[in-house]
């Protein structure tokens, strides 16, 4: 699983890492070619999705699966992948419709995870 | 009139069965509430005449009015990164670090998995394209074995030697 994260993290040109998390923030994997920046890890990055897609949803437009931000120095691609959230920290300059379309594969993925996490939870 | 409002509240839900030229006809608990309260017979006006107006219904409505205001209202500040506290948020990674690490270092897809496409991606494509061309012995022999091999193919042909079509015994 991690392999093909990595592998992922290589395919696409100037991805920099993947952060699968829970809803409030708590990384489950986190991937990177390189190593990995700290704020990329802060739970606040992370929780903040869930929380300002909520909000944003009472604008009326309905709730937000993917948000795109692009900075001077970074893109982040936020998404609610089967209730988890996934963060994609890619270079400014990186191909966004291909981290979206990797995203797909990755949704597969995630059921598995997902269900990992739910039977650890019935039994702590 | 009273008749009259009788026939038209015939379903209403008053408890004292009786209405009359002060009976609401809708229940709105903030209108029927506060200083212009009708109440809704005559017994029960005698009954609460000293009393106040009814405030928990009054109270409940505003805190209706509050809460529904709450969940509607876009609140940025409220919007606190990290509301979890930092020991639980540990524990939290801990656990999934355990529970998860077999799963993680297992290879995914699962080996056997049918592959979804055809192409795949590759990571850099110069280096691919780049690369040194097959060479010219290779090429001649390729395309002198293409033809035949095509030629081979086409030949295959079923021998049958029963009949194809077999009729089954239908009573």
């Amino acid at each position: 699983m991690r392999k093909f994260l990595q592998d992922i993290v290589q395919k696409v040109i100037g991805l920099e890492c993947i952060v699968i998390a829970d809803r409030d923030g708590v990384p489950l994997v986190a991937v990177s070619d390189d190593k990995i920046p700290e704020t990329a890890l802060m739970s606040g990055l992370n929780s903040t999705f869930g929380l300002a897609s909520l909000q944003a949803a009472k604008i009326g437009l309905g709730e937000a699966l993917t948000t795109i931000c692009v900075y001077s120095s970074y893109q982040v691609v936020q998404m609610d992948l089967e209730g988890l959230s996934v963060t994609f920290v890619g270079a400014t300059d990186c191909n966004t419709g291909h981290i979206l379309a990797v995203s797909k594969e990755v949704s597969q993925a995630l059921v598995e995870l997902k269900s990992k996490t739910e039977i650890d939870v019935a039994q702590p | 009139m009273g008749s009259s409002l009788s026939c038209c509240c015939g379903e209403s839900t008053d408890t004292s069965g009786e209405a009359d030229e002060r009976t609401t006809l809708l229940t709105d608990p903030v209108a029927s509430s506060g200083s212009l309260q009708w109440a809704p017979s005559d017994e029960s006006t005698m009954q609460y005449a000293g009393s106040l107006p009814k405030r928990p219904d009054e109270q409940s409505a505003i805190t209706k009015i509050l809460h529904e205001t709450a969940t509607n209202v876009i609140d940025v500040a409220a919007l606190r990164p990290n509301c979890m506290e930092p020991n639980e948020y540990l524990e939290k990674k801990n656990f999934y670090k355990t529970r998860l690490s077999s799963f993680l270092n297992s290879p995914w897809p699962a080996p056997g998995t049918p592959r979804k496409y055809i192409l795949r991606d590759i990571p850099d494509p110069e280096r691919v394209l780049s690369s040194e061309p097959v060479s010219k012995n290779n090429y001649i022999m390729m395309m002198r074995l293409a033809p035949r091999v095509t030629e081979a193919v086409r030949s295959i042909s079923v021998n049958h030697k029963e009949d194809l079509i077999v009729p089954f015994v239908i009573p």
